[in-house]
């Protein structure tokens, strides 16, 4: 892959950009909420796209990299709001950018997706969290781990510190389904070739055209590579966004490693990372017997989604079809298994399915497992 | 989060412990942490505790604080973070408290405070986001990389059995009972284990020294509860509803149930006990409110449709529950002491009036089931007094074994095993029970041997004292050890007042105890081997295979 940027990808070191700080052009007031108007769409991956905003008056976006905006938008189920990490750089002051990935059953973003173009608005709070790299307290040193969409306020981050010219060493170590699904890849690929950067790609289903691991990142794959970049290890700064599952594995690792808990900064998200779901827009019923509950459910929906919403005893742990505690039993009906990882041969032969990577595609019966 | 105290925990080919943002109980990554927290600032004031008495301050507001907080960090015990957060603030001003007058004392007698460990000074931060960042560090399986898994496990062994230790004294404590040598000795374990102790030998001991503990606080519990309602008696309870308005009373606090039962009292109000409450029929203070007419539901894991379906309000005195949200009982559930559910009603001190009106607003039962009974009541002084006549039909043959079966309840089918067990032993055994396994088989017919009960129900977990005393004086009658019984014990376990059991019966020297369904998440292949070396202890297997080991080797 040539260090070349795709005209329409982030600037890395713009020679027009203003002198870089974080504050951006200080005379202006900071932007504290309020309607935004999306300037740019740009599509990142078939299922994900970037929203450059704009404030209507004068102001400058002032947030630290890595910390998110709470949107709200009228969706067909009325006012809806979420939170979406930044992905732009606060030294690039006069815009703020969001970046958005469809998510099955993500009733915003897949409205933004869907609806949301240049021209369109939102309502935004001012900028917040505690996930953010303080501009007064770099570290040498910071190794990002991001899985899926977690990706996004890692980009802020690494946008930012290119922008300040810093000789911070970064090891961005990212895991995604594929090549298709992989965000921001071309200013990624391109930053790799530079010195300081050392990107650690995890594709579970790679397809040979982009240098990459295959499968999932295990805590003995971050034991060899943070070893082999442990230049400083002592002064390395961490920053993890992931799923349930994803963070789960990496603070395990982390906690078990003795690294300094104060060197660890996360940010979780809540979907699990499923394909979007192919629906024709059918909907069918969902019954657990056990329970006297009948629920509809549509094409291509999650059985935890609704099991959840009926107050159904079901515990949903990871959502992410790796820890097991979903397991239920499909007695009758037509579903699609998209993550068996903790079933049997002979489980998923008697009918368990992990209900929240179990999508409906006609009517279900379910037996909640014991 | 990082959880791994209950049988249920996730298992995945990953590890062992739940991890995500919901353990299998229920609570939330955000609780757990925060139990996390509570936990290490409890371990300081412990710090506090220990170094205090050695200059001859003691803290009876402390030392009843410390395991009371630290009983709401059990399974199925408090869901509610802002609870927990109370609840670590104080722990904070009771160290804050005892760390000044300790440093004044200090000065007073003209020595140099003692240098506690950091853990000692951790200060609570105001912000829960801090708090949230801070527990990673205090996270259970921290270190493991570095110490080992077998450490790890010996460690969660001795807080998980302290956490059982700690329930039972709250338990005591709240009948009268408290005893500073025990407070202080509890202290020692909490100070001890927040060194981060890695000695395996002396983690092992620790263990033992938390059974032989609890044996002592099994005893204050057994003192206090037949001090204040008498000694239970073999009593009949009914099983099925009667017609009327219905206050249901879970958990195990008597006080509790006593105070529903007086004031409940001529208001047209039928009171069930539920779960770990069954053995309340038993003691003679209770058989004086006709309006206590019986137990309603099994064990806890069923209450989202036992309680869903029943008509009426519902006081949680102490573990377990479970989420009431599913079943949408969440208005008319009451919780007490250290329980907690966002959102469910919190009743301080001992005015029920709101569970009572909650009660009169429902339904009630619309009529009079049949009735079916089950026997309960066979405590310490019920089984001395039968004694005499089991030993002469022990020494004329016609009973030939005795099977401890008893432990807690849970969801997994492997857990059939129990019922399967109890309908095999042959019928020249005597079926000891307690705690709420007993649910699996309680309601069977089994009989008699000339007139001696073959299911004999022992009360509640902590009742294990009372069983305890039947093996102890058979082993008088006959002359001979505890182990040399033809008594086998085959346990059931789902949280931590099971563990401390184990480690009481383990401290006394009892061999070759069965449990199941499954081992401890956090004990390793190593440490279940240990334990089974040096006492024999195994896992279930088979309902055919392990009535063959046992009976061939009795």
């Amino acid at each position: 892959m040539n260090a070349m940027m795709k005209s329409d990808s982030y600037p890395l070191l713009s020679e027009s950009a203003e002198e870089p700080s974080r504050a951006g052009s200080s005379a202006l007031s900071a932007w504290q909420g309020g309607t935004l108007t999306c300037l740019e769409r740009r599509d990142e991956t078939a299922n994900s796209a970037s929203f450059v905003l704009v404030a209507s008056e004068s102001v400058r976006f002032d947030f630290m990299p890595g910390q998110f905006v709470t949107i709200g938008v009228d969706t067909a189920s009325g006012r809806q709001y979420r939170a979406y990490s930044i992905s732009s750089s606060p030294s690039r002051s006069e815009t703020l950018t969001i970046t958005v990935k469809r998510v099955d059953g993500g009733l915003v973003s897949n409205h933004l997706l869907d609806h949301f173009h240049a021209g369109s608005q939102l309502e935004a709070s001012a900028p917040a969290g505690s996930f953010r790299l303080d501009p007064a307290d770099v570290p040498e040193s910071i190794v990002l781990l991001s899985a899926g969409s977690g990706i996004t306020p890692m980009m802020s981050i690494v946008r930012w510190l290119r922008d300040c010219r810093s000789d911070v060493r970064i090891h961005f170590i990212h895991s995604a389904r594929s090549e298709a699904d992989f965000m921001f890849s071309d200013e990624l690929l391109a930053l790799s070739q530079q010195a300081n950067f050392r990107l650690d790609l995890f594709l579970t289903q790679p397809e040979q055209t982009i240098a990459c691991h295959t499968g999932r990142l295990t805590p003995e794959q971050l034991d060899a590579l943070l070893t082999e970049a442990s230049d400083n290890a002592d002064r390395r700064r961490f920053f993890l966004c992931g799923n349930y599952a994803y963070m789960a594995m990496v603070e395990h690792w982390f906690a078990a490693s003795g690294l300094p808990v104060e060197e660890l900064r996360k940010e979780s998200f809540t979907p699990a990372e499923l394909p979007p779901a192919e629906t024709s827009g059918a909907v069918f019923q969902l019954t657990v017997p056990s329970f006297g509950k009948t629920a509809a459910i549509a094409d291509g929906q999650t059985l935890l989604e609704i099991m959840e919403a009926e107050g159904l005893p079901i515990i949903g742990a990871c959502r992410s079809g790796v820890c097991g505690s979903c397991k239920c039993k499909v007695v009758e009906g037509e579903v699609e298994r998209i993550s068996t990882e903790t079933l049997t041969p002979d489980d998923i032969a008697a009918g368990y399915a992990l209900a929240c990577n179990t999508r409906a595609h006609g009517d279900v019966i379910v037996e909640l497992a014991v | 989060m990082f959880c791994v105290q209950c049988e249920h925990t996730i298992r995945t080919p990953q590890g062992v412990g739940c991890s995500f943002a919901q353990g299998m109980c229920g609570k939330t990554a955000e609780v757990s942490d925060l139990q996390d927290m509570l936990v290490h600032l409890l371990q300081a004031v412990s710090l506090y505790a220990q170094a205090a008495r050695k200059v001859g301050i003691v803290d009876a507001e402390i030392d009843e604080y410390v395991p009371q907080a630290f009983f709401s960090t059990l399974t199925n015990v408090n869901f509610d973070p802002a609870r927990i957060i109370a609840f670590s603030e104080r722990a904070g001003a009771l160290r804050n408290r005892l760390k000044s007058q300790y440093e004044a004392t200090c000065k007073a007698q003209g020595m140099a405070p003692e240098k506690l460990p950091a853990a000692a000074e951790y200060q609570l931060p105001s912000a829960k986001t801090v708090m949230l960042s801070d527990a990673l560090q205090f996270a259970l399986n921290r270190q493991k990389k570095e110490v080992g898994e077998d450490v790890i496990g010996l460690r969660l062994l001795c807080l998980y059995g302290l956490k059982g230790a700690a329930a039972y004294i709250e338990h005591a404590r709240v009948l009268g009972q408290t005893d500073a040598e025990v407070a202080g000795k509890f202290h020692d374990v909490m100070a001890y284990l927040a060194t981060a102790p890695t000695d395996m030998g002396q983690l092992f001991q620790t263990a033992m020294d938390i059974g032989t503990l609890n044996y002592r606080i099994m005893e204050m519990l057994d003192t206090g509860e037949t001090g204040t309602f008498g000694h239970p008696e073999p009593t009949r309870v009914n099983l099925r509803p009667v017609k009327g308005k219905a206050i249901l009373v879970s958990g195990h606090v008597l006080h509790d149930l006593e105070k529903i039962l007086q004031q409940t009292a001529g208001k047209g109000i039928n009171v069930y006990t539920n779960g770990e409450m069954l053995p309340a029929h038993a003691y003679p203070a209770f058989k004086q409110y006709p309006h206590l007419v019986g137990n309603y539901g099994t064990a806890w894991q069923n209450q989202q449709k036992e309680f869903a379906a029943f008509p009426g309000s519902i006081v949680m005195t102490s573990n377990c529950i479970i989420n009431p949200d599913v079943g949408q009982y969440k208005s008319r559930i009451f919780t007490r002491s250290i329980v907690g559910w966002p959102g469910a009603t919190h009743i301080e001190g001992d005015d029920f009036t709101l569970a009572i009106e909650a009660a009169l607003a429902m339904p009630g039962f619309e009529k009079d089931e049949p009735p079916h009974y089950t026997t309960t009541g066979f405590a310490r002084n019920a089984l001395m007094a039968a004694a005499p006549a089991v030993i002469d039909q022990v020494k004329a043959g016609n009973i030939k074994h005795f099977f401890l079966i008893g432990g807690c309840d849970g969801s997994k089918s492997e857990r059939s095993y129990y019922t399967e067990l109890a309908k095999a032993v042959p019928n020249d055994s005597i079926i000891l029970t307690l705690a709420c396994g007993k649910y699996r088989f309680n309601d069977l017919e089994f009989g008699d041997i000339n007139g001696i009960p073959r299911f004999l129900d022992v009360g509640q977990c902590n009742d294990a004292y009372s069983a305890i005393q039947l093996a102890l004086a058979l082993a008088d009658a006959f002359g001979c050890g505890v182990n040399e019984l033809p008594l086998s014990l085959v346990l059931s376990w789902f949280e931590q007042k099971a563990i401390v059991i184990l480690l009481t019966l383990l401290a006394l020297g009892i061999k070759d105890i069965r449990v199941g369904p499954t081992a401890p998440g956090f004990l390793t292949p190593n440490l279940v081997k240990v334990l089974n070396e040096q006492f024999g202890l195994k896992l279930i297997s088979t309902v055919e295979q392990d009535l063959k080991d046992i009976l061939q080797a009795a």
